[in-house]
């Protein structure tokens, strides 16, 4: 026998017992949103049943009437096939009464809604959607549109970190309170029902299951995140803390409006460049509303904002986080220095499954990228900084500018990820200061330009420290360029650490073994590992001039 | 012409929220004033020659340069000066006030006890437009929305329905369970062309029975000429 529920109040117990229905009563729902009726409709209709009965004349309100209806066709993933039933909406008054309801009465034009009058009630006759049919039967019929006082930058907020929590989360929306009210909502539930396949999901296709979908957070304990969106708090701090796991403390949050980076407070100014960040999260959008008409990428706040942070440290990693798909917007920021950069889904574009996940692996593709090339900011600063202790110096003014030059075009072909070109390019830096430095008289022997001393020669013990050599003690014109640079250390500037010499003599043996060929393929100058070691080198070295 | 007071903290923004940014903008000034800021200490005399008061129900009282969401005393003098809710017509509304149909008691015309915020705010600039081009203070507007009288008659209905609800169709009607208040609200709004007055039909019931199906059906049409033309053109046979 048919299971027969019956929506209404008290007044409806003697109907339900004519139609052999059962009663569940409906609270009154005033609330605007209707989270209520989603509550309502989710927590009551989740038991297998066949029909539904809607009483309305003996439900408060008539728009929460035709919610519950339209409430349950959209929430598949919440109540299965019940979503499907037939509903019975009754009413001693006509139809006229219902139609001028705005989006609710939709569901009276749908196919397997019954209108019926309370006194003449057939249950016979009436049969559920087809699962296959549910797009041309009901979804077909049906326009959501969002409500007005939600513009189109929160929607897109709301419902994209509502993506990605689901992806983190079993394809569940997680326990925060305003990702879950947004879900709730009629508009979202609309557009989700959207992104999959009815028909599969209720067959359980795992293909047509958001379910399956699960993505892993990342690891980056250790690493310091920051969050520059004005929307923060709608769901994307929360969401983006458990895509990205920090230790306690090292995700920090810059969540208010702002047309320009000069609009930041100047502790939040100081937070962003000497906050040693290894990610920044930067939203397109930072000032609401007043740039829901803008066009043109440059006027964009958090295009600005992006390139003040590139012109202040271009190695800082920034992923931008757009609800704008438009090509032009994304080739825009990536021109601009942006490292990546996230699509936050918007409801109102139908974004299916696989684009889903597609986005999402490319953000944490991104991601750890952004956290291996971290060091990208560190270098920036050690040339800066040489750059900027090398103007109080009153060495060679053509000497200093090539040395710098060397070492900003070593940054742009390491940046570039020319890691063996970057390495030999900063190992011009070198030479250039050992020519500066260094001279060799008519008999082919190198001394020291300020003091006329010979430069001594060096070698390498077996306890790996840089010792001078007894074997003559002569430089020669074939004098290495490490011995050359361990004279001005030990000799010139009267430094005492025995390992630098040795790091000297490894470090140039490897860019030598590159330019003969015979580089191995896990020589550090292949990666990162050899530039950042050289560099802390010659920081040393140039710290002496 | 007496004008009407706005009284609102507006702290949460909620005039712009729900479409009624012209207050701050001054639009209707010359039928509206708008106060964002009272303390218990200012001067309230303007109520008594108001047109009307609107007022945030928790008002926040205004002192030493900031907002007391703890001290609503200001409220509570202007509820309780002479003629408040009474000959002046009072509103209250508020964002704890859930409710989007007003409060609106038959018994006292001149008040509405409860109203949510959005619902205020969104109904605000039909009243006012009404009371400038009509002279008169229309509180339902408020309380149920521009098609306050469409909203009305179908309450009496659903109230009329419900008296006869689990009687079959084909039985005649059983005029002594007929919910009579609602009943005569709905006849009334029915003229002039229903051509009949509530007792008249009544009585013709009684005399000569009809079918609940019938009455039924002579209600609905009286109900879906309201939603097409606002008003009834249906005549009693």
């Amino acid at each position: 026998m048919a299971r027969t529920i019956i929506l209404g109040n008290r007044n409806s117990k003697e109907l339900a017992t004519k139609i052999a229905a059962e009663l569940i009563e409906v609270p009154d729902i005033y609330e605007n949103d209707f989270g209520e009726v989603n509550d309502f409709v989710v927590e009551k209709l989740e038991e297998s049943f066949d029909i539904l009965v809607i009483d309305a004349d003996n439900i408060r309100r008539a728009d929460v009437a035709l919610a519950l209806g339209l409430f349950l066709r959209l929430s598949v993933t919440d109540v299965g096939a019940n979503a499907l039933v037939p509903i019975v909406f009754i009413s001693d008054f006509t139809m006229k009464k219902y139609l001028h309801i705005k989006t609710y009465s939709q569901l009276l034009l749908t196919r397997n809604l019954f209108f019926q009058s309370r006194s003449n009630i057939i249950l016979d006759a009436v049969l559920p959607l087809e699962a296959e049919r549910y797009y041309e039967d009901f979804l077909d019929f049906v326009c959501v549109q969002p409500g007005p006082e939600v513009g189109r930058h929160s929607l897109a907020n709301q419902w994209g970190a509502g993506v990605l929590d689901r992806l983190l989360n079993n394809g569940v929306s997680s326990d925060n309170e305003v990702l879950k009210t947004a879900a709730k909502s009629l508009f979202f539930k609309y557009s989700f029902v959207q992104t999959f396949n009815v028909a599969d999901f209720l067959k359980g296709k795992p293909e047509a299951r958001f379910a399956i979908t699960n993505r892993p957070a990342i690891q980056a304990k250790g690493r310091r995140i920051l969050l520059i969106d004005d929307e923060a708090d709608k769901g994307w701090e929360y969401v983006l803390k458990r895509l990205v796991i920090t230790n306690e403390g090292d995700f920090d949050v810059i969540g208010h409006r702002v047309k320009n980076y000069e609009a930041f407070t100047k502790e939040e100014k100081e937070k962003i460049e000497k906050g040693n960040y290894d990610l920044i999260f930067l939203d397109l959008r930072m000032n609401g509303v007043e740039e829901e008409n803008i066009y043109k990428p440059e006027d964009f706040s958090g295009m600005k904002i992006l390139k003040q942070i590139k012109k202040n440290s271009p190695g800082t990693q920034i992923i931008m986080f757009t609800a704008s798909n438009k090509a032009w917007n994304l080739k825009a920021l990536l021109d601009a220095g942006a490292n990546g950069y996230y699509i936050k889904e918007s409801p109102e574009y139908k974004f299916s499954l696989g684009f889903s996940l597609a986005n999402y692996d490319a953000l944490r593709d991104n991601v750890k990228d952004c956290l291996r090339r971290s060091y990208l900011r560190n270098v920036d600063f050690r040339i800066k900084s040489i750059k900027k202790d090398f103007n109080k110096t009153f060495v060679n003014r053509n000497f200093k500018a090539s040395v710098i030059n060397q070492l900003e075009s070593s940054y742009v072909l390491l940046e570039a990820r020319h890691f063996e070109f970057a390495y030999i390019s900063l190992y011009q830096a070198v030479e250039l200061i050992n020519d500066e430095y260094l001279d060799m008289d008519e008999n082919g022997t190198w001394f020291i330009k300020d003091s006329g001393e010979d430069a001594k020669s060096w070698t390498i013990n077996i306890h790996k420290e840089c010792i001078e050599t007894k074997v003559n003690g002569e430089t020669s014109s074939k004098y290495p360029e490490w011995q050359k640079m361990a004279s001005l250390y030990y000799q010139l500037w009267g430094q005492t650490n025995k390992t630098v010499g040795y790091q000297l003599q490894m470090l140039i043996n490897e860019r030598n073994k590159f330019m003969h060929n015979e580089s191995n393929r896990n020589s550090p100058i292949h990666s990162e590992t050899g530039y950042l070691d050289l560099l802390e080198v010659i920081v040393t070295i140039c710290s002496f001039i | 012409m007496k004008r009407i007071y706005l009284i609102d903290d507006n702290i949460d923004g909620n005039q712009q929220k729900y479409g009624s940014s012209f207050v701050e903008e001054g639009k209707y000034a010359d039928v509206m004033n708008y106060i964002s800021r009272l303390s218990a200490t200012d001067d309230l005399g303007f109520v008594n020659d108001a047109a009307c008061i609107l007022m945030h129900k928790t008002l926040d009282d205004f002192y030493d340069g900031v907002f007391h969401d703890d001290s609503h005393k200001v409220a509570g003098l202007i509820r309780q000066s002479d003629g408040v809710g009474d000959t002046i017509p009072l509103v209250l509304f508020s964002d704890g006030d859930t409710a989007d149909m007003g409060e609106y008691r038959q018994e006292n015309p001149n008040m509405i006890y409860s109203l949510s915020k959005r619902a205020f705010y969104s109904r605000l600039e039909n009243f006012i437009m009404h009371y400038k081009t009509k002279g008169q203070i229309e509180l339902k507007i408020l309380a149920y929305g521009r098609d306050y009288e469409k909203v009305i008659i179908e309450k009496a209905a659903t109230a009329v329905f419900a008296s006869l609800q689990n009687i079959g169709n084909d039985e005649l009607v059983p005029v002594a369970k007929i919910h009579g208040q609602d009943m005569r609200q709905i006849i009334e709004m029915a003229q002039p062309k229903i051509g009949k007055s509530y007792e008249d039909i009544i009585n013709g019931l009684q005399l000569s029975p009809i079918t609940i199906g019938e009455f039924k059906n002579r209600i609905n049409i009286i109900i879906d000429n309201y939603q097409d033309y606002g008003k009834n053109y249906y005549t009693w046979k």
